[in-house]
Protein backbone atom coordinates (compact mmCIF):
# COMPACT_ATOMS: atom_id res chain seq x y z
CA UNK A 1 0.00 0.00 0.00
CA UNK A 2 2.66 2.45 -1.07
CA UNK A 3 0.25 5.30 -1.73
CA UNK A 4 -1.26 5.08 1.74
CA UNK A 5 -4.66 3.83 0.68
CA UNK A 6 -6.50 0.89 -0.83
CA UNK A 7 -9.75 0.79 -2.76
CA UNK A 8 -12.19 -2.06 -3.27
CA UNK A 9 -15.88 -2.46 -3.92
CA UNK A 10 -18.55 -4.43 -2.13
CA UNK A 11 -19.28 -5.95 -5.56
CA UNK A 12 -15.71 -7.13 -6.17
CA UNK A 13 -15.29 -9.12 -2.95
CA UNK A 14 -15.40 -12.92 -2.99
CA UNK A 15 -18.50 -14.01 -1.11
CA UNK A 16 -18.20 -17.36 0.63
CA UNK A 17 -20.80 -19.46 2.40
CA UNK A 18 -21.00 -19.36 6.17
CA UNK A 19 -23.91 -20.75 8.19
CA UNK A 20 -26.58 -20.24 5.47
CA UNK A 21 -25.16 -16.82 4.61
CA UNK A 22 -22.70 -15.30 2.14
CA UNK A 23 -20.02 -13.02 3.46
CA UNK A 24 -17.11 -10.98 2.06
CA UNK A 25 -13.91 -10.17 3.94
CA UNK A 26 -13.67 -6.39 3.92
CA UNK A 27 -11.16 -6.10 6.78
CA UNK A 28 -8.86 -8.70 5.27
CA UNK A 29 -9.07 -7.42 1.68
CA UNK A 30 -8.20 -3.87 2.69
CA UNK A 31 -5.63 -4.75 5.36
CA UNK A 32 -7.53 -3.05 8.20
CA UNK A 33 -6.22 -3.93 11.67
CA UNK A 34 -7.95 -1.42 13.97
CA UNK A 35 -11.51 -2.85 13.81
CA UNK A 36 -13.44 -5.70 12.24
CA UNK A 37 -15.63 -5.26 9.16
CA UNK A 38 -17.34 -7.72 6.83
CA UNK A 39 -20.11 -7.51 4.27
CA UNK A 40 -23.07 -9.87 3.98
CA UNK A 41 -25.01 -10.52 0.82
CA UNK A 42 -28.55 -11.80 0.30
CA UNK A 43 -29.09 -12.37 -3.45
CA UNK A 44 -32.73 -13.41 -3.01
CA UNK A 45 -35.66 -12.29 -0.89
CA UNK A 46 -35.74 -14.39 2.27
CA UNK A 47 -32.00 -15.17 2.26
CA UNK A 48 -30.39 -14.91 5.66
CA UNK A 49 -27.85 -12.07 5.66
CA UNK A 50 -26.57 -12.22 9.25
CA UNK A 51 -26.04 -15.57 11.01
CA UNK A 52 -28.13 -15.96 14.13
CA UNK A 53 -25.81 -15.31 17.06
CA UNK A 54 -25.22 -13.43 20.30
CA UNK A 55 -22.04 -11.60 21.27
CA UNK A 56 -22.26 -12.74 24.87
CA UNK A 57 -18.84 -14.18 25.70
CA UNK A 58 -15.96 -12.40 27.43
CA UNK A 59 -14.31 -10.13 24.87
CA UNK A 60 -17.20 -10.28 22.39
CA UNK A 61 -17.87 -7.29 20.21
CA UNK A 62 -20.22 -4.34 19.94
CA UNK A 63 -21.60 -4.53 16.40
CA UNK A 64 -22.98 -1.94 14.01
CA UNK A 65 -24.95 -3.17 11.00
CA UNK A 66 -25.42 -0.83 8.05
CA UNK A 67 -27.89 -1.65 5.29
CA UNK A 68 -25.95 -0.59 2.22
CA UNK A 69 -28.38 -1.87 -0.41
CA UNK A 70 -31.88 -3.29 -0.61
CA UNK A 71 -33.87 -3.84 2.56
CA UNK A 72 -33.40 -6.20 5.48
CA UNK A 73 -35.57 -7.53 8.28
CA UNK A 74 -33.58 -7.73 11.48
CA UNK A 75 -34.61 -9.86 14.42
CA UNK A 76 -32.94 -8.57 17.57
CA UNK A 77 -33.69 -9.84 21.06
CA UNK A 78 -37.13 -11.04 19.94
CA UNK A 79 -38.04 -7.77 18.17
CA UNK A 80 -38.50 -7.37 14.42
CA UNK A 81 -36.87 -4.30 12.87
CA UNK A 82 -37.54 -3.12 9.31
CA UNK A 83 -34.24 -1.86 7.94
CA UNK A 84 -34.29 -0.11 4.55
CA UNK A 85 -31.20 1.16 2.74
CA UNK A 86 -29.33 3.57 5.01
CA UNK A 87 -30.56 1.96 8.25
CA UNK A 88 -28.11 1.62 11.14
CA UNK A 89 -28.66 -1.13 13.73
CA UNK A 90 -26.34 -1.02 16.71
CA UNK A 91 -26.22 -4.06 18.99
CA UNK A 92 -23.73 -3.84 21.86
CA UNK A 93 -22.16 -6.98 23.27
CA UNK A 94 -24.65 -8.82 25.45
CA UNK A 95 -27.23 -11.57 25.44
CA UNK A 96 -29.25 -10.24 22.48
CA UNK A 97 -29.60 -12.89 19.80
CA UNK A 98 -29.70 -11.24 16.40
CA UNK A 99 -30.11 -12.29 12.77
CA UNK A 100 -31.36 -10.68 9.54
CA UNK A 101 -33.03 -11.63 6.27
CA UNK A 102 -33.13 -9.96 2.85
CA UNK A 103 -36.44 -8.33 2.01
CA UNK A 104 -35.27 -7.28 -1.46
CA UNK A 105 -33.02 -9.07 -3.97
CA UNK A 106 -29.35 -8.12 -3.69
CA UNK A 107 -29.59 -6.84 -0.12
CA UNK A 108 -26.21 -6.02 1.32
CA UNK A 109 -25.35 -5.38 4.98
CA UNK A 110 -22.04 -4.14 6.32
CA UNK A 111 -21.12 -5.32 9.83
CA UNK A 112 -18.54 -3.40 11.86
CA UNK A 113 -17.30 -4.69 15.19
CA UNK A 114 -14.81 -4.18 17.99
CA UNK A 115 -14.61 -4.79 21.72
CA UNK A 116 -15.11 -1.73 23.93
CA UNK A 117 -12.09 -0.96 26.08
CA UNK A 118 -9.76 -3.31 24.24
CA UNK A 119 -7.35 -3.03 21.37
CA UNK A 120 -8.69 -4.86 18.31
CA UNK A 121 -6.96 -8.18 17.63
CA UNK A 122 -7.10 -10.09 14.39
CA UNK A 123 -8.00 -13.61 15.49
CA UNK A 124 -8.52 -14.74 11.94
CA UNK A 125 -12.20 -15.60 12.10
CA UNK A 126 -12.47 -14.85 8.38
CA UNK A 127 -9.90 -17.53 7.57
CA UNK A 128 -11.72 -20.22 9.49
CA UNK A 129 -15.24 -19.31 8.39
CA UNK A 130 -15.13 -21.04 4.97
CA UNK A 131 -14.47 -24.43 6.65
CA UNK A 132 -16.87 -24.05 9.54
CA UNK A 133 -19.68 -25.99 7.88
CA UNK A 134 -17.37 -28.91 7.01
CA UNK A 135 -16.18 -28.98 10.61
CA UNK A 136 -19.75 -29.02 11.96
CA UNK A 137 -20.56 -31.88 9.58
CA UNK A 138 -17.61 -33.87 10.97
CA UNK A 139 -15.76 -33.80 7.63
CA UNK A 140 -12.32 -33.29 9.18
CA UNK A 141 -10.50 -34.61 6.12
CA UNK A 142 -12.46 -32.08 4.07
CA UNK A 143 -11.28 -29.23 6.30
CA UNK A 144 -7.67 -30.40 5.98
CA UNK A 145 -7.89 -30.85 2.19
CA UNK A 146 -9.57 -27.50 1.52
CA UNK A 147 -8.28 -25.34 4.34
CA UNK A 148 -4.69 -26.21 5.12
CA UNK A 149 -3.03 -24.17 2.39
CA UNK A 150 -5.00 -20.97 3.04
CA UNK A 151 -4.75 -21.24 6.84
CA UNK A 152 -0.98 -21.73 6.68
CA UNK A 153 -0.65 -18.78 4.29
CA UNK A 154 -2.59 -16.51 6.70
CA UNK A 155 -1.35 -17.68 10.08
CA UNK A 156 -3.82 -16.60 12.76
CA UNK A 157 -4.43 -18.39 16.04
CA UNK A 158 -8.08 -19.37 15.69
CA UNK A 159 -7.92 -21.06 12.27
CA UNK A 160 -4.59 -22.74 13.12
CA UNK A 161 -5.99 -24.11 16.36
CA UNK A 162 -9.13 -25.40 14.67
CA UNK A 163 -7.13 -26.93 11.83
CA UNK A 164 -5.04 -28.77 14.44
CA UNK A 165 -8.25 -30.09 16.03
CA UNK A 166 -9.41 -31.45 12.67
CA UNK A 167 -6.01 -33.02 11.95
CA UNK A 168 -5.99 -34.66 15.37
CA UNK A 169 -9.50 -36.04 14.82
CA UNK A 170 -8.59 -37.23 11.31
CA UNK A 171 -5.49 -39.06 12.59
CA UNK A 172 -2.82 -36.68 11.21
CA UNK A 173 -0.86 -36.47 14.47
CA UNK A 174 2.24 -34.76 13.16
CA UNK A 175 0.34 -32.02 11.33
CA UNK A 176 -1.90 -31.47 14.34
CA UNK A 177 1.10 -30.94 16.63
CA UNK A 178 2.74 -28.60 14.11
CA UNK A 179 -0.32 -26.39 13.68
CA UNK A 180 -1.21 -26.38 17.38
CA UNK A 181 2.36 -25.25 18.05
CA UNK A 182 1.96 -22.38 15.57
CA UNK A 183 -1.35 -21.40 17.19
CA UNK A 184 0.07 -21.40 20.74
CA UNK A 185 3.03 -19.33 19.63
CA UNK A 186 0.61 -16.59 18.56
CA UNK A 187 -1.92 -17.12 21.32
CA UNK A 188 -0.79 -18.26 24.75
CA UNK A 189 -4.38 -19.04 25.87
CA UNK A 190 -4.48 -21.81 23.29
CA UNK A 191 -2.23 -23.92 25.52
CA UNK A 192 -4.79 -24.00 28.33
CA UNK A 193 -7.60 -24.70 25.93
CA UNK A 194 -5.70 -27.59 24.31
CA UNK A 195 -5.10 -29.23 27.70
CA UNK A 196 -8.83 -29.74 28.16
CA UNK A 197 -9.97 -30.04 24.54
CA UNK A 198 -11.22 -33.54 23.76
CA UNK A 199 -10.47 -32.94 20.06
CA UNK A 200 -6.86 -33.67 21.02
CA UNK A 201 -7.62 -36.98 22.75
CA UNK A 202 -6.23 -38.95 19.77
CA UNK A 203 -2.80 -37.31 20.20
CA UNK A 204 -2.82 -36.73 23.96
CA UNK A 205 -0.09 -39.32 24.58
CA UNK A 206 2.19 -38.12 21.79
CA UNK A 207 5.43 -36.69 23.23
CA UNK A 208 5.20 -33.68 20.90
CA UNK A 209 1.73 -32.82 22.22
CA UNK A 210 2.78 -33.29 25.85
CA UNK A 211 5.66 -30.93 25.30
CA UNK A 212 3.40 -28.26 23.78
CA UNK A 213 0.94 -28.19 26.67
CA UNK A 214 3.52 -28.64 29.43
CA UNK B 1 -29.11 -0.54 26.18
CA UNK B 2 -30.12 -3.67 24.34
CA UNK B 3 -29.96 -2.23 20.81
CA UNK B 4 -30.61 0.99 18.93
CA UNK B 5 -31.84 1.73 15.42
CA UNK B 6 -31.47 4.89 13.34
CA UNK B 7 -31.28 6.16 9.78
CA UNK B 8 -28.50 8.49 8.76
CA UNK B 9 -31.02 11.03 7.48
CA UNK B 10 -32.67 11.13 10.91
CA UNK B 11 -29.44 12.02 12.71
CA UNK B 12 -29.16 15.84 12.71
CA UNK B 13 -26.08 16.99 10.84
CA UNK B 14 -23.50 19.35 12.27
CA UNK B 15 -21.93 22.12 10.18
CA UNK B 16 -18.24 21.37 10.27
CA UNK B 17 -15.01 22.72 8.81
CA UNK B 18 -14.67 23.55 5.13
CA UNK B 19 -18.46 23.69 4.69
CA UNK B 20 -19.02 20.01 5.40
CA UNK B 21 -21.98 18.30 7.08
CA UNK B 22 -21.36 15.52 9.54
CA UNK B 23 -23.94 13.18 11.08
CA UNK B 24 -22.55 11.94 14.42
CA UNK B 25 -23.41 8.24 14.11
CA UNK B 26 -21.23 6.97 16.98
CA UNK B 27 -22.52 9.60 19.38
CA UNK B 28 -26.15 9.13 18.36
CA UNK B 29 -26.07 5.36 18.78
CA UNK B 30 -23.86 5.34 21.89
CA UNK B 31 -21.08 3.28 20.34
CA UNK B 32 -17.86 3.13 22.38
CA UNK B 33 -15.74 0.49 20.61
CA UNK B 34 -14.98 2.40 17.38
CA UNK B 35 -15.69 5.72 15.71
CA UNK B 36 -18.40 6.20 13.05
CA UNK B 37 -19.74 9.30 11.32
CA UNK B 38 -21.61 9.94 8.09
CA UNK B 39 -20.96 12.82 5.71
CA UNK B 40 -23.63 14.14 3.37
CA UNK B 41 -23.88 16.88 0.75
CA UNK B 42 -26.68 18.53 -1.18
CA UNK B 43 -25.01 19.44 -4.45
CA UNK B 44 -22.53 18.12 -6.98
CA UNK B 45 -19.06 19.49 -6.27
CA UNK B 46 -19.70 20.02 -2.54
CA UNK B 47 -16.96 18.84 -0.23
CA UNK B 48 -17.91 15.69 1.67
CA UNK B 49 -15.24 15.71 4.35
CA UNK B 50 -12.58 18.19 5.39
CA UNK B 51 -9.11 17.75 3.98
CA UNK B 52 -7.08 16.17 6.79
CA UNK B 53 -4.58 13.58 7.90
CA UNK B 54 -5.21 11.09 10.69
CA UNK B 55 -2.69 10.67 13.51
CA UNK B 56 -0.22 7.79 13.61
CA UNK B 57 -2.10 4.53 14.10
CA UNK B 58 -5.54 5.89 13.18
CA UNK B 59 -7.10 3.84 10.39
CA UNK B 60 -10.19 5.03 8.54
CA UNK B 61 -12.54 3.20 6.20
CA UNK B 62 -14.91 5.20 4.00
CA UNK B 63 -17.95 3.48 2.50
CA UNK B 64 -19.92 5.24 -0.23
CA UNK B 65 -23.53 4.49 0.71
CA UNK B 66 -25.27 6.68 -1.86
CA UNK B 67 -24.36 8.68 -4.96
CA UNK B 68 -20.80 9.00 -6.17
CA UNK B 69 -17.72 10.61 -4.66
CA UNK B 70 -14.31 11.70 -5.88
CA UNK B 71 -11.68 11.09 -3.23
CA UNK B 72 -8.37 12.89 -3.29
CA UNK B 73 -5.82 10.91 -1.35
CA UNK B 74 -2.13 11.70 -1.15
CA UNK B 75 -2.32 13.62 -4.43
CA UNK B 76 -4.25 10.91 -6.30
CA UNK B 77 -7.86 10.99 -7.44
CA UNK B 78 -10.18 8.03 -6.80
CA UNK B 79 -13.60 7.66 -8.38
CA UNK B 80 -15.94 6.00 -5.89
CA UNK B 81 -19.46 4.95 -6.83
CA UNK B 82 -21.97 3.60 -4.29
CA UNK B 83 -20.58 0.43 -2.73
CA UNK B 84 -16.95 1.51 -2.98
CA UNK B 85 -14.71 0.93 0.03
CA UNK B 86 -11.82 3.33 0.50
CA UNK B 87 -9.35 2.49 3.25
CA UNK B 88 -6.87 5.25 4.10
CA UNK B 89 -3.78 4.71 6.22
CA UNK B 90 -2.76 7.10 8.98
CA UNK B 91 -0.71 10.21 8.12
CA UNK B 92 -2.14 10.31 4.60
CA UNK B 93 -3.85 13.46 3.39
CA UNK B 94 -7.42 12.88 2.22
CA UNK B 95 -10.61 14.67 1.26
CA UNK B 96 -13.64 13.92 -0.97
CA UNK B 97 -16.15 15.75 -3.14
CA UNK B 98 -19.63 14.73 -4.31
CA UNK B 99 -20.02 13.81 -7.96
CA UNK B 100 -23.77 13.36 -7.52
CA UNK B 101 -26.34 15.27 -5.47
CA UNK B 102 -27.17 13.59 -2.15
CA UNK B 103 -23.95 11.59 -1.92
CA UNK B 104 -23.48 9.94 1.49
CA UNK B 105 -20.24 8.50 2.87
CA UNK B 106 -19.90 6.55 6.10
CA UNK B 107 -16.54 6.86 7.87
CA UNK B 108 -15.40 4.25 10.41
CA UNK B 109 -12.22 4.57 12.41
CA UNK B 110 -10.10 3.34 15.28
CA UNK B 111 -6.49 3.05 16.39
CA UNK B 112 -4.29 0.06 15.67
CA UNK B 113 -3.26 -1.81 18.81
CA UNK B 114 -5.18 0.48 21.17
CA UNK B 115 -8.59 0.37 22.75
CA UNK B 116 -10.84 2.97 21.15
CA UNK B 117 -11.15 6.09 23.29
CA UNK B 118 -14.26 8.22 23.06
CA UNK B 119 -12.86 11.72 22.91
CA UNK B 120 -16.06 13.53 22.09
CA UNK B 121 -14.75 14.99 18.85
CA UNK B 122 -18.25 15.00 17.33
CA UNK B 123 -19.63 16.87 20.29
CA UNK B 124 -17.03 19.59 19.87
CA UNK B 125 -17.43 19.75 16.08
CA UNK B 126 -20.04 22.57 15.97
CA UNK B 127 -17.62 24.86 17.83
CA UNK B 128 -14.62 24.08 15.65
CA UNK B 129 -15.30 26.72 12.98
CA UNK B 130 -15.49 29.48 15.62
CA UNK B 131 -12.23 28.26 17.14
CA UNK B 132 -10.53 28.23 13.75
CA UNK B 133 -11.81 31.75 13.01
CA UNK B 134 -10.24 32.97 16.26
CA UNK B 135 -13.63 33.85 17.74
CA UNK B 136 -12.76 32.48 21.15
CA UNK B 137 -15.41 34.31 23.17
CA UNK B 138 -18.15 33.07 20.85
CA UNK B 139 -16.64 29.57 20.98
CA UNK B 140 -16.66 29.64 24.80
CA UNK B 141 -20.28 30.73 24.83
CA UNK B 142 -21.27 27.90 22.50
CA UNK B 143 -19.05 25.26 24.14
CA UNK B 144 -20.13 25.90 27.75
CA UNK B 145 -23.52 24.17 27.53
CA UNK B 146 -22.02 21.40 25.36
CA UNK B 147 -19.36 20.67 27.98
CA UNK B 148 -21.98 20.76 30.76
CA UNK B 149 -24.20 18.31 28.88
CA UNK B 150 -21.30 15.94 28.07
CA UNK B 151 -19.08 15.92 31.16
CA UNK B 152 -17.64 12.51 30.23
CA UNK B 153 -15.76 13.88 27.19
CA UNK B 154 -12.25 15.01 28.05
CA UNK B 155 -11.53 16.46 24.62
CA UNK B 156 -14.46 18.86 24.79
CA UNK B 157 -13.23 20.29 28.10
CA UNK B 158 -9.69 20.42 26.75
CA UNK B 159 -10.75 22.43 23.72
CA UNK B 160 -12.86 24.72 25.88
CA UNK B 161 -9.80 25.32 28.07
CA UNK B 162 -7.79 26.19 24.92
CA UNK B 163 -10.37 28.82 23.93
CA UNK B 164 -10.39 30.23 27.46
CA UNK B 165 -6.60 30.47 27.56
CA UNK B 166 -6.64 32.20 24.16
CA UNK B 167 -9.35 34.61 25.35
CA UNK B 168 -7.32 35.49 28.44
CA UNK B 169 -9.63 33.72 30.90
CA UNK B 170 -6.81 32.04 32.78
CA UNK B 171 -8.66 30.71 35.79
CA UNK B 172 -11.40 29.12 33.69
CA UNK B 173 -8.79 27.61 31.39
CA UNK B 174 -6.87 25.97 34.22
CA UNK B 175 -10.08 24.74 35.85
CA UNK B 176 -11.37 23.06 32.68
CA UNK B 177 -7.95 21.70 31.71
CA UNK B 178 -7.72 20.05 35.11
CA UNK B 179 -11.02 18.22 34.60
CA UNK B 180 -10.05 17.33 31.03
CA UNK B 181 -6.79 15.72 32.17
CA UNK B 182 -8.67 13.76 34.83
CA UNK B 183 -10.90 12.32 32.12
CA UNK B 184 -8.16 11.75 29.55
CA UNK B 185 -4.68 11.68 31.09
CA UNK B 186 -3.31 11.05 27.61
CA UNK B 187 -3.94 14.73 26.81
CA UNK B 188 -1.33 15.87 29.33
CA UNK B 189 1.47 15.47 26.83
CA UNK B 190 -0.44 17.51 24.26
CA UNK B 191 -1.09 20.29 26.80
CA UNK B 192 2.63 20.60 27.57
CA UNK B 193 3.38 21.64 24.00
CA UNK B 194 0.09 23.18 22.92
CA UNK B 195 0.68 26.84 22.03
CA UNK B 196 -2.99 27.54 22.85
CA UNK B 197 -1.86 27.51 26.49
CA UNK B 198 1.02 29.97 26.05
CA UNK B 199 -0.84 32.63 28.07
CA UNK B 200 -1.01 30.35 31.14
CA UNK B 201 2.24 28.46 30.67
CA UNK B 202 4.05 30.26 33.48
CA UNK B 203 1.13 29.96 35.89
CA UNK B 204 2.08 27.64 38.80
CA UNK B 205 -1.32 25.90 38.64
CA UNK B 206 -0.77 25.10 34.95
CA UNK B 207 2.75 23.85 35.61
CA UNK B 208 1.40 21.55 38.30
CA UNK B 209 -1.30 20.18 35.98
CA UNK B 210 1.08 19.23 33.18
CA UNK B 211 3.94 18.07 35.40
Amino acid sequence: MAAGYKVSSLDDLDYWGYKETQTGRVRHELGITAFGVNSWLGPNVGDRVIPEHAEDQEGDQDELYVVVRGRARFEVGGDTVDAPQGALIYVPAGPNVRTAFAEEPGTMVLAIGATAGRAFEVHGWEYWGPYHDLWVAGDYEGVVAKGRESIEANPHPMPLYNLACCESLAGHSEDAIKHLGMAIELWEDGRDLARKDSDFDPIRDEPGFKELIA
Amino acid sequence: MSYKVARIDEIDDIDYRQDTHMHPVRYHLGISAFGANAWTVENVGDRLMPEHEEDAGSEELYVVLRGRARFEIGGESVDASAGTLVFVEPLTNRTAFAEEAGTTVLAIGSKVGKAYEVGGWEVWAPVETLYEAGEYEAAIEMAGPIADANPQYGSVLYNLACCEALAGRKEDAIGHLGIALDRRPGLRELAREDSDFDSVREDPAFKELVA
